[in-house]
């Protein structure tokens, strides 16, 4: 799935270790998230969307 | 280059069983009279096999080390429990395997104490499974998942494996000891998990 999480994230200045410990998870899944090779849970896509400020939609595009 | 951790207290208690393998071998070629000669066995096994992972794998941590620290990129807190409760596990876990194997060798009458003694070595191994379960249920979604799969793949290859094994004994293809072979079952479920474990970790990559 497409997401915005890695423009996000350097448009706060933040490295992936530095989200990673933000969302209380490991970097090597901050990483995952970004390249779109992993889709987070419910639970941690609401997570970023609160730290980011946006809306889930905001954030993923599930494409078609 | 990404930093791996420090030298863990894993490592630690490795390094002290290796030491202490390694003066009861020295003490005993020394002075054979003061060593029993299956404990001087043990004690040389423990030193070469130990010693050897150990050698191969600081090899590997200077080898491997960008490789190996996203591979061990659990959060810092679930891994150094998980280090802090496996190494002594392990520890323990030589220390009864090698007692147990001196003690039946010496001979064991009364079949309830043999049977005890023969299976004291569960005990660390028990507390080193429930620090591999405490360890998943510590780490994120991801790394669950990963950890999952991983142990699914492993379970799959040695139950396959070992079925394999059992129709080509009950062919007569192959002639194995019934009781080495259930001996191999978890150091195998071990080496697969980790195997498993470095090909699942690759699709996140």
């Amino acid at each position: 799935m497409k997401n915005e999480v890695r423009a996000l994230r350097e448009g706060h200045g933040w490295s992936q270790a530095e989200l990673a410990e933000h969302l209380g998870v490991s970097r090597q899944t901050v990483n995952a998230i970004e390249t779109g090779k992993y889709d987070p849970s419910l639970p941690l896509a609401f997570k970023l969307a609160r730290l980011f400020g946006k809306s889930i939609e905001k954030l993923f595009d599930p494409g078609e | 280059m990404p930093i791996l951790p420090r030298t863990n207290s894993t490592e630690h208690w490795m390094i002290t069983t290796v030491v202490l393998a390694g003066l009861i071998s020295g003490v005993g070629r020394l002075w054979p009279m003061v060593i029993d000669a299956g404990l001087l066995r043990a004690a040389d096994g423990i030193a070469i096999a130990l010693g050897g992972w150990m050698l191969v794998y600081a090899l590997a941590r200077r080898l491997f080390a960008k490789q190996l620290s996203r591979w061990c990129d659990a959060p810092g807190a679930a891994r150094d429990r998980y280090m802090r409760r496996l190494g002594p596990a392990m520890v323990l876990y030589m220390i009864t395997l090698v007692g147990s194997i001196v003690l039946i060798k010496r001979g064991i009458e009364p079949v309830a104490l043999r049977a005890a003694v023969a299976v004291v070595p569960m005990l660390p191994i028990a507390m080193v499974a429930s620090a591999m379960v405490r360890y998943v249920r510590d780490v994120d979604e991801m790394q669950q998942r990963i950890e999952t799969l991983a142990v699914c793949i492993a379970a799959l290859l040695v139950s396959l494996g070992y079925f394999a094994g059992g129709l080509l004994v009950a062919a007569k293809v192959l002639e194995l000891d019934a009781g080495a072979a259930m001996l191999w079952v978890f150091p195998l479920l071990c080496v697969s998990y980790g195997l498993a474990k470095f090909f699942v970790m690759r699709r996140y990559q």
